[in-house]
């Protein structure tokens, strides 16, 4: 999925290398050590009930965590967002229909913890919105407003990008 | 400290990250030095409770499993 990102933001000229283990840095011991990136972009494209459910307890618990945290809900992930509209997520495989059973935090209610609790924000993809007609106003209160992919990778440079 | 007052935050029955953000969202009402002890039955979060308050600068004052039940107790310091 890092794959994705990596394309993408060559093709946009950055620095691969550095955005190849954004998490590691080398000491001046020469030592590798793990570091958090400042800014985490999570790219939700999928609506899988799995990878949803994964990105939001990454913003969650990035955002606990101190890191600044920019969602951006693109193509299948932005139905769960419009607001009277509550899509059920398509689950991928056994874990994801095991979470609908369990009492695992709901994906919605996670992201909506990581932006109370973690300052995360969270856009939607203006052409997503374009495509399923979606004026600003139909989105959820968590949704900051709508975004472009090139603002997207404008403000995710430099930081780590995880596609979901 | 004679009498402390302990809040108690039962997560029990939730999964990861839900204590850890029950916790947070109860330490951001909480006074400085007041204790709060989160209960988890996720082994994961009894896990990663402690690695969060550690990095954010709480103190970490114990944690002990009972029956399944994990007693994570930190004292906010900021």
């Amino acid at each position: 999925m890092g794959g994705c990102a990596l394309r993408l933001i060559g093709a946009l000229g950055q620095p691969l290398l550095l955005m190849r283990h954004p998490g590691v840095a080398l000491n001046l011991t020469g030592r590798e050590e793990h570091t958090m990136p400042n800014r985490l972009s999570l790219l939700c494209v999928s609506g899988s009930r799995e990878k949803m459910q994964m990105a939001a307890m990454v913003a969650a618990t990035a955002g606990a965590l101190g890191t600044e945290v920019i969602v951006f809900l693109s193509m299948n992930a932005l139905g769960y967002f419009v607001r009277g509209e509550a899509p059920k997520a398509p689950a991928e495989g056994d874990m994801g229909r095991l979470m609908a059973e369990k009492n695992v935090p709901s994906f919605r209610h996670l992201f909506e913890q990581a932006k109370d609790l973690g300052g995360a924000r969270l856009y939607a993809c203006s052409m997503a919105m374009d495509l399923l007609g979606l004026e600003e106003g139909r989105l959820e209160s968590c949704i900051e407003g709508p975004m472009g992919m090139t603002r997207f990778l404008s403000d995710a440079s430099g930081g780590q990008i995880l596609v979901f | 400290m004679v009498n402390e007052k302990i809040k108690v935050i039962d997560a029990t029955g939730s999964f990861c990250p839900g204590p850890l953000m029950e916790l947070i969202a109860q330490l951001k009402e909480a006074e400085i030095g007041e204790v709060l002890e989160l209960l988890s039955s996720d082994k994961g979060s009894a896990q990663d409770v402690p690695v969060w308050i550690n990095k954010v600068g709480h103190e970490m004052l114990g944690s002990e499993e009972s029956g399944g039940v994990w007693h994570i107790r930190v004292r906010k310091l900021k």
